[in-house]
């Protein structure tokens, strides 16, 4: 049986079917460039450094390795031309995934769901401008 | 029908396998020519190569894929803890890794179950609402504890310790029930239509299905959402049985509903964890590419192995793993002597 003659509701499919497709892209963006990283290509932090900061904590690891503050994006974002930059911005794209099927399932639900979604999609924007809002407030 | 997909699925099947093949030899010519690349150039202050760490984290991914299906225990349940007690990374960059791998696994599964009815947006959404909430504050607590106080990594060494013996007591004592009868629906879960369809190809019928408890189901929602954030795990070990049992889904829709929940709780926390740079491509790479290929062909093992046997026995690791991370916290804090 055909999952068209189950009575499956239209924002499950668009959820299940946006999720298929952005993930793909996602995950050759994390791992193509974190291959090419490990190859040593375009390297914004040095795999050697790396080793002798990755037994610290986050902060203390871009303190010392690059003297940045990662409180926000910009430490990745404005070296996207670095292939380990890339690939942690292959990980953002993951994490985006749920996000962007969000979207499609909002226009398909109705009811409670479309708010519910609505409420979801709220949550998730914050989480991710959280830090952005914090630094702005601060 | 049924002849064609008789006759199209070992043709499929066998391209799989050569292309799965295929692919695992590239990766293991990748690592050691990556290795052979670096080796001699670079090395650790106490000698050890620094792709050393990384190679090894690419072989213990890779079982625990192979272990993951055939035990029904999350890959991440198994690699924040034991990645945790035996390597020299920080609990930060694990957890985001543990994060990554959980999302990995969780949003390559889903649209092929939601497909099918098998997880439920109707389900998930009302429940999730409350989950996301907390497994950010669950980031931002975990990531907070480790940067603000200078013994806080050896801290959350202990509490992890503490949540696996938690989680080996939930799996040790919960049951599944296929087919849970539910007496009553309550208002809630009835006026938001939470139910659903599936076809069951062993019973050859489109099962229906409706979930309750409601209020019940949601504080523990709040509370694994809260220890997904903080320790990057996955949470299939609570999601399952609150949704089997507490609310009324049948097995394969809460196994396959979890999934769905673990979408959007982890990469929820996982913005968390990037912002704060808890991400490295050098530990994130290998065991996301280790993991993926291992749960391919550890899903075909398990159809052959004995899973209650592997089942314990990675419940042992488990929480053999939750005592070594307590000793490492508290060797960490001069409690004890220093042996880990």
């Amino acid at each position: 049986m055909s999952e068209q003659k189950l009575n499956n509701p239209p924002m499950n499919i668009a959820f299940a079917n946006t999720m298929n497709i952005t993930f793909y892209f996602a995950l050759v963006v994390l791992l193509g460039a974190g291959i090419l990283y490990l190859f040593g290509m375009h390297q914004f932090t040095n795999p050697l450094h790396v080793a002798d900061f990755w037994g610290q904590s986050a902060s203390y690891y871009w303190m010392h390795e690059k003297g940045l503050e990662p409180n926000g994006y910009r430490y990745f974002m404005t070296h996207l031309a670095y292939m380990d930059c890339l690939s942690i911005f292959g990980i953002a794209c993951v994490a985006m995934v749920p996000f962007i099927s969000l979207i499609p399932a909002f226009f398909k639900a109705d009811g409670a769901y479309k708010f519910i979604i609505l409420l979801l999609m709220a949550e998730f924007l914050f989480a991710i401008f959280k830090p952005l809002i914090m630094r702005a407030i601060e | 029908m049924k002849e064609i997909s008789r006759l199209k699925n070992p043709k499929l099947k066998k391209a799989l396998r050569i292309i799965g093949v295929i692919l695992l030899l590239c990766l293991i010519v990748a690592e050691v020519a990556w290795a052979k690349n670096v080796a001699g150039s670079s090395t650790l202050a106490h000698g050890d190569p620094w792709w050393m760490w990384p190679a090894i984290l690419f072989v213990f991914t890779f079982t625990i894929g192979l272990i993951a299906p055939v035990s029904g225990v999350g890959g991440g349940v198994l690699f924040v803890p034991i990645t945790t007690a035996f390597f020299p990374f920080s609990v930060d960059f694990i957890r985001g890794t543990g994060l990554v791998m959980a999302m990995c696994s969780a949003i390559s599964s889903t649209p092929h179950l939601a497909k099918k009815g098998l997880a439920s947006l109707k389900i998930m959404a009302p429940l999730v609402v409350v989950s996301m909430a907390f497994s950010i504050v669950g980031g931002v607590v975990g990531l907070w504890i480790t940067q603000t106080f200078p013994s806080g990594k050896y801290y959350i060494d202990i509490a992890l310790g503490v949540v696996l013996w938690f989680i080996f007591y939930v799996m040790l004592t919960s049951k599944k029930v296929e087919f849970p009868e539910i007496d009553y629906i309550d208002n809630f879960s009835k006026k938001l239509g939470m139910s659903g369809e599936w076809y069951e190809p062993s019973m050859g019928k489109v099962v229906k299905f409706h979930t309750t408890r409601f209020f019940a189901g949601l504080p523990t929602f709040a509370v694994v959402g809260f220890i997904a954030g903080m320790f990057g795990l996955g949470a299939g070990w609570a999601n399952v049985p609150v949704l089997n049992l507490v609310m009324g889904a049948p097995i394969k829709v809460a196994t396959s509903t979890s999934m769905m929940i673990i979408t959007l709780n982890d990469a929820a926390a996982a913005w968390v964890y990037l912002s704060k740079g808890a991400m490295l491509p050098l530990i994130v790479v290998p065991s996301v590419i280790g993991i993926s290929i291992g749960a391919r062909i550890g899903a075909r093992l398990a159809v052959k192995a004995k899973p209650k046997f592997v089942r314990y026995l990675v419940m042992a690791i488990m929480l053999g793993a939750g005592i070594l991370d307590i000793i490492k916290g508290l060797g960490g804090l001069h409690y004890i002597p220093k042996i880990l």
